[in-house]
């Protein structure tokens, strides 16, 4: 096989990653496949450190790696174990075919939004870049049907991988310094937000998001 | 010279920070937080006087002070220091309250971390500030959220996690968006031929904007106005703001309030200068005018039949954001200057009003404004602070905002742009009017006696110092003019 | 604290001693701030054009100042009432015991009215203008404990925000299109605007400007903050601040937005008349001697636009003679106003101090007791109904002439709405006489309803020196304007914007050219003297021969000894009129009665209130309020505080940017 098609096939296995954990409600699986998401961008970011040999890349793939393979899909596993499991509620407001349904028309409308971009640069790369932008909506729409804390973790999770996959696949990747700034916000971000989830289930005794409605106008 | 500035505007909160996390005393951390703030605020002064060349770029093309970052140095360090001076004795009656609290299991208030994350705060503010390169600017403005999401939870009761999960969402959503917009001007750049490292730089991307594509750009901008919106509380990510600013500390919302968002929008205002040299005026006015209006017309009819008294400040605030949004869409000289006096102003003018109401909610423990009356008679000088906040904010002369609204207004001459500035003005009129009912309801009328608040040490001179100094920005044109106007003009892209 | 002023503003704290120092300085002040005043007025209005640009003060735009003759009329007007006004000051303030922010502010006040006709560009304006309605809304609300005054205070401040949003957008239009961004002396005209933007900005600029003098629809401040204010701010309001609004029509529509369609004129009288005639009922269904003055502003006012109104329907016809006579009208019923206006409420407060109230139907006998107030309150009373010998009445005279002397034209517009406006008037003059006569007669002759007023003491030296100033101004006016002929002639000439031959002619005799009129007040104010005090005599000489008295009870409808409240009152000289308009002054009526027995027979007491509402404030503005508030519940239902809408306004956003970034 071919470096490119790789590539290709790396960029197929985030969108289908991505369609997945949104359709699915079981947390400890959604942490599985967003191991998976980030095996596979760390394969997109080596391929291409690889194929041109950039010591800058590779290093930038080992961080995603470490942080996007390992540590934060690790932390939602590990949150998954700690959370009360609530079988009686469905863990997202939409169904299983509703959310196929939604992702489809993300992945189109990713597409279209990323015409323009591929008259700029005709390669299969900068072609593959709107799966990145359709991981984003993918990501934005777990971040809106998910009702647990956690699943809405995983929704910018993904969000964010998509980012980095449109970075990788539209450009080699941003600048290590971006790079690395970004992932120290996002590991803290979602720190603190599984710190926030933890006090939820002190105080509230549940991470339902639909219950934080006290303030509010009305 | 300016390397030294920056370099020390830089290290200082950093330094504060470690301090405060690691020394014991309060006494120390408070004062050394203090003196961070009063240096910020000396080194925006310094680099107003000085003759260096305020374009100059350092360390590698990755930071500078130019005149939009002097300005909003001077905003960051005059609210934090009032916001530092007035968290002395809101986290003394913190403590206070907790010692009577009936719950004892509940921790009392971490000072050392509530000191360390309001030194970081300050340090990612200065960064986003002084940052020439978009990456470290998104970098920057991402760990403000994440300083302040444990501020905004700081006193750790149900509303408070409530308000701290809604703004990390929020937030972070919105400021991914951004930086999918970075990564596609990345994109733009690296395609026209520009290194790697210099594809972010701000003020290569201005010499170099005729190698910019445009389509690419026309996303990237839409997106980095989108998503820096939602740190600015502009709509459509503004719906975090009224509940952050409730639950959070009174200083800390001072600071998101008077300080934050204003940063967030001189970050658009760099998108914008980027943008109108490539796509031309009109493309990045039509989002601001539209984000713009937008949100002072969700803000200024939500603040109609506002209850609680924090959230009418906050939603003031996502009022005058829009305000600025819209003084930015006209794009004159005139109406930028107008606007960095307006960002200065109600910098100072929202951050004494947060601190009037903190001492508002430690005395009569309620946020709801029908329970708060007759504050001027039995509480004269928190009165006379939230009366002189609301005269600031709803533009009163001689406040500076009164001019700068007038500016703004004026400088829209063309047909579109009246109509804009005919909008503006009823959604000012709308919300003045509902600010002037509410807040004349708690300060005026007899009151009843036994609700005095026992004022705290250090009120008084707050006030006195907010009072005077937004007096001053309204009545003296020099040096102000000069600065205002020559960082108007250092914004590019001016038609 | 004494050094904390700023802190104890407002606070209604009992007075110290030192206390006095504040009211005296304040009081010196204001006076020393009038004297300042005068002279430089004057110098605007005989000597050379003052100018004074500052650059280092006011941010952005820097200040600048400017006059000619027109901000000389104002400001004199202003000075001489911040005089007569500043002298009450002190003995206002010490005997009501007021805060000090009321001591502070008062300068203050006279001197930002002082900056508005001076205020040569656009953002000046503004700016003075804004402070002026800050600094008088601070004054209304210093008594921010009593109720009535925090609610006056609250729709003043309401109505002069909505009045300046009008006001700043059309002038901030007008500024971004003047080529100098001058509003006095600015050379070049406005250029590029389009019609449909100009009729737009001069209704709006005209109402806000109108808002200010107290016409429809934004009127209802006025009534409520000029009585709720201290005296001498009441009688500064109503005498020097409505002038102002009436500046700024002069100012802004009628010389900046240069030549006009003839509907601005119409618009202008038809506000002026309608205003007038409402006011003047209103005024006349007042029990309250301050409100009844106030109302009478707001009637005063409308007829000095209903004059500017008519100056601009003429000027706009081209009949330029008839039009300066409208306009000299219009400036002597304004110098005129704020000289009867200011007496009037100075003799009202010092009447209101000694009786301790101020209900008409509480007064009564004051002419006994405190006859300089009671005289100084006639003379008032005189001018306000614009009879001969009363300070009103040149300039409705002159209005009158400019009306029935329009020439005939071909517009049926013109033809109906002159003769209308002359009834309109005539109307508003009759119900003016009413008002007066009524506040004049029950209030101050007839016996006293209370015991306040029985036992009110005489006028203190220091009121009764004020109150004679007042009263000497005001008869030198009414009996010789000749003294500001030349004042009027610079005033329209500045309005007119070219030099004309004037076609008033004010000296002892006031000629109108080109139609044919003339009037002595002097001659007619002699002879109406003489002739009353040779009836006077002659009646007393009759009696005198006749000299045969007879001592007899008087009939007091079968009760032994009549009492006071067997009077005739405020409320019942009022209710015939009151029953005829009660569309417009919407009276409620209720009537209570306690009796002491089970079966309700035996009548106990009785109590009856009555109360008249500005129908504006009942039927339009709690409209306007709903409809805010509904539009407000519809927004509160989007932000109901679920985390997921707001996330999904967020994506929303974003998708819209991806599709406009196509």
């Amino acid at each position: 096989m071919t470096n490119s098609s790789l590539i290709d096939l790396a960029s197929a296995a985030l969108l289908l990653s991505g369609v997945f954990i949104a359709s699915y409600n079981d947390l400890a699986r959604q942490g599985s496949l967003l191991r998976l998401q980030g095996l596979a961008l760390a394969a997109i970011a080596f391929l291409m450190a690889f194929e041109h040999n950039s010591l800058e890349l590779w290093i930038v793939g080992l961080l995603v790696l470490v942080v996007r393979a390992i540590v934060l899909p690790g932390l939602v596993k590990s949150a998954a174990k700690r959370i009360p499991t609530e079988k009686d509620r469905s863990h997202s407001r939409v169904s299983n075919t509703t959310s196929l349904l939604i992702s489809g028309a993300s992945t189109i409308v990713a597409y279209l939004a990323t015409i323009p971009l591929s008259h700029l640069d005709s390669s299969s790369t900068t072609k593959a870049s709107s799966i990145g932008l359709a991981l984003v909506l993918i990501g934005v729409q777990i971040l809106i049907t998910k009702r647990m804390a956690v699943g809405q973790i995983v929704g910018f999770l993904v969000l964010d991988n998509g980012i980095a996959a449109f970075g990788f696949l539209a450009t080699l990747g941003v600048p290590l310094l971006l790079e690395l700034g970004g992932s120290l916000d996002l590991l803290f971000a979602i720190l603190i937000m599984g710190a926030l989830t933890d006090r939820m289930i002190v105080k509230f005794g549940t991470t339902d998001v639909d219950e934080l409605s006290e303030l509010g106008d009305r | 010279m300016s390397q030294l500035l920056i370099s020390v505007a830089l290290l200082a909160p950093v330094v504060a920070s470690l301090l405060s996390f690691s020394l014991k005393k309060a006494k120390v951390t408070e004062t050394i937080s203090i003196i961070t703030s009063l240096i910020l605020l000396a080194i925006s002064i310094l680099g107003m006087t000085s003759i260096l060349d305020p374009g100059r770029v350092v360390f590698d093309g990755l930071l500078r002070l130019d005149r939009l970052a002097q300005i909003m140095l001077l905003v960051i360090g005059s609210v934090s220091t009032l916001a530092g001076w007035a968290s002395i004795s809101y986290l003394d009656s913190m403590e206070l309250s907790h010692k009577f609290s009936t719950n004892p299991q509940a921790p009392p208030p971490n000072r050392r971390t509530y000191w360390a994350l309001f030194n970081i705060f300050s340090f990612a503010m200065v960064l986003a500030v002084l940052s020439n390169n978009l990456g470290i600017t998104w970098v920057a403005i991402e760990a403000t959220t994440i300083a302040t999401t444990f501020l905004v939870g700081f006193k750790r009761t149900p509303l408070s996690l409530e308000a701290a999960w809604k703004y990390a969402m929020i937030c972070s959503f919105g400021i991914a968006i951004a930086l999918l917009g970075v990564s596609i001007v990345y994109f733009a750049a690296t395609h026209s031929g520009l290194s790697g490292s210099q594809a972010l730089q701000i003020n290569v991307l201005t010499t170099h904007y005729r190698l910019l594509d445009h389509s690419a750009m026309r996303l990237a901008v839409g997106l980095m106005i989108l998503g820096f919106g939602a740190k600015a509380g502009l709509v459509p990510f503004h719906s975090w703001l009224p509940d952050a600013h409730s639950q959070a500390p009174a200083p800390i919302s001072a600071l998101m309030s008077g300080v934050l968002i204003s940063v967030a929008f001189s970050v658009i205002l760099r998108v914008v200068a980027i943008s109108n040299l490539v796509l031309g005026s009109s493309y990045a006015h039509t989002y601001l005018a539209v984000m713009g209006l937008a949100s002072m017309a969700v803000a200024s009819l939500l603040l109609i039949n506002q209850r609680d008294y924090k959230r009418m400040l906050a939603q003031s605030s996502i009022e005058q954001i829009g305000f600025v949004a819209v003084a930015a869409s006209f794009g004159t000289q005139l109406a930028i200057a107008a606007l960095l006096l307006h960002v200065v102003v109600h910098g100072i003018g929202k951050s004494l009003a947060f601190i009037s109401v903190g001492r508002v909610e430690s005395g009569f423990h309620t946020t709801e404004i029908s329970k708060v009356k007759g504050l001027l008679k039995n509480s004269p000088s928190v009165g006379f602070g939230l009366i002189v906040a609301l005269s600031v904010l709803v533009g009163l002369p001689p406040f500076g905002l009164f001019w700068s609204e007038t500016a703004v207004i004026t400088s829209a001459s063309r047909t579109h742009f009246v109509l804009i500035a005919a909008g503006a003005i009823v959604f000012i009129l709308i919300s003045s009017v509902a600010l002037v009912r509410s807040v004349l309801k708690m300060t005026l009328g007899p009151g009843d006696l036994n609700s005095a608040i026992a004022v705290s040490r250090g009120f008084s001179p707050i006030a006195v110092a907010g009072f005077m100094a937004s007096i001053l920005l309204g009545i003296l044109a020099s040096p102000t003019n000069g600065l205002l106007m020559s960082a108007a003009h250092s914004i590019a892209g001016l038609r | 604290m004494s050094n904390q002023a700023p802190l104890a503003v407002g606070t209604g704290m009992t007075p110290r001693s030192d206390d006095r120092l504040w009211y005296l300085t304040s009081s010196v002040l204001t006076v020393l701030i009038g004297v300042f005043g005068v002279a430089i007025s004057l110098r605007m209005i005989f000597g050379s054009k003052i100018s004074l640009s500052i650059s280092s003060l006011l941010p952005l735009v820097g200040l600048h100042l400017s006059s000619d003759g027109l901000s000389g009329l104002f400001d004199l007007i202003t000075s001489i009432v911040a005089i007569t006004a500043g002298i009450y000051v002190y003995p206002y303030l010490a005997h009501s015991r007021s805060p000090r922010t009321t001591a502070a502010f008062i300068p203050l006040f006279v001197m930002t009215m002082l900056l508005v006709p001076m205020a040569s560009s656009y953002y000046d304006f503004l700016f003075f203008w804004e402070a002026m309605a800050l600094v008088s809304a601070v004054l209304v609300l210093a008594n921010h404990t009593k109720t009535e005054a925090l609610k006056a205070g609250m729709w003043y401040i309401f109505m002069s925000q909505v009045g300046f949003a009008m006001i700043l957008g059309s002038l901030a239009y007008l500024s971004a299109h003047s080529p100098t961004g001058l509003l006095i002396g600015g050379s070049g005209a406005l250029k590029g605007i389009p019609t449909l933007t100009k009729n737009i900005i001069f209704v709006f600029s005209f109402f806000g400007f109108a808002s200010k003098s107290g016409q429809l629809p934004l009127h209802s401040w006025l009534p409520k903050a000029h009585p709720e204010a201290p005296t001498p701010v009441s009688a500064l309001m109503s005498a020097a601040m409505v002038n102002l609004g009436i500046y700024g029509i002069i100012r802004v529509d009628i010389k900046g937005l240069g030549p006009a369609p003839i509907w601005w004129g119409v618009l202008i009288i038809t506000i002026g008349a309608t205003t007038a005639v409402y006011s003047a009922l209103h005024s006349l269904v007042s029990s309250d001697i301050k409100r009844l003055l106030a109302w009478s502003t707001g009637e005063n006012m409308g007829i000095v636009i209903c004059a500017l109104g008519t100056f601009e329907v003429l000027k706009s016809a081209h009949n330029l003679n008839i039009a300066q006579v409208a306009l000299a009208g219009a400036i002597l019923q304004l110098m005129g106003h704020s000289l009867f206006k200011s007496l009037g409420f100075i003799s009202a407060g010092s009447v209101i101090a000694s009786a301790g109230t101020r209900s008409l139907d509480s007064m009564g006998g004051i002419i006994h007791r405190n006859p300089i107030s009671a005289v100084g309150f006639s003379i008032a009373a005189l001018g306000a109904t614009g009879l001969p010998l009363g300070a009103g009445f040149v300039g409705e005279w002159l209005l009158l002439q400019s009306l029935i002397h329009t020439l005939p034209t071909r517009s049926t517009v013109l033809n109906v709405l002159m003769p209308s406006a002359v009834g309109l008037l005539a109307l508003t003059f009759g119900l003016a006489v009413a008002a007066m006569t009524k506040a004049f007669g029950v209030g101050m002759l007839s016996r006293p309803r209370s015991r306040g007023a029985a036992e009110s003491a005489e006028t203190p030296p220091w009121e009764a020196f004020t109150i004679s100033i007042a009263t000497l101004l005001c008869i030198g006016f009414s009996f010789n304007p000749a003294f500001v002929s030349k004042i009027v002639r610079s005033a329209s000439q500045a309005t007119l914007g070219v030099r004309t031959k004037g076609s008033v002619s004010i000296l002892s005799h006031i000629t109108l050219r080109g139609v044919g009129g003339s009037i002595s007040p002097l001659n007619l104010g002699l002879s109406v003297v003489i002739g009353a005090i040779l009836f006077a005599s002659i009646t007393e000489w009759r009696i005198r021969k006749k000299s045969r008295q007879l001592d007899v009870p008087l009939w007091a409808c079968g009760s032994s000894q009549p009492s006071s409240k067997m009077q005739y009152n405020a409320v019942a000289f009022a209710q015939p009129l009151e029953r005829i308009f009660n569309l417009v002054v919407a009276t409620q009526e209720s009537l209570g009665t306690e009796h002491a027995d089970s079966d309700m027979l035996i009548l106990q007491s009785a109590s009856y209130e009555r109360s008249n509402s500005d129908i504006f404030e009942t039927r339009f503005f709690p409209v306007v309020a709903r409809a805010m508030s509904n539009l407000s519940r519809l927004v509160q239902k989007g932000h109901s505080g679920k985390i997921r809408n707001y996330l999904i306004y967020g994506a929303i956003g974003f998708i819209i940017v991806l599709v406009v970034a196509r």
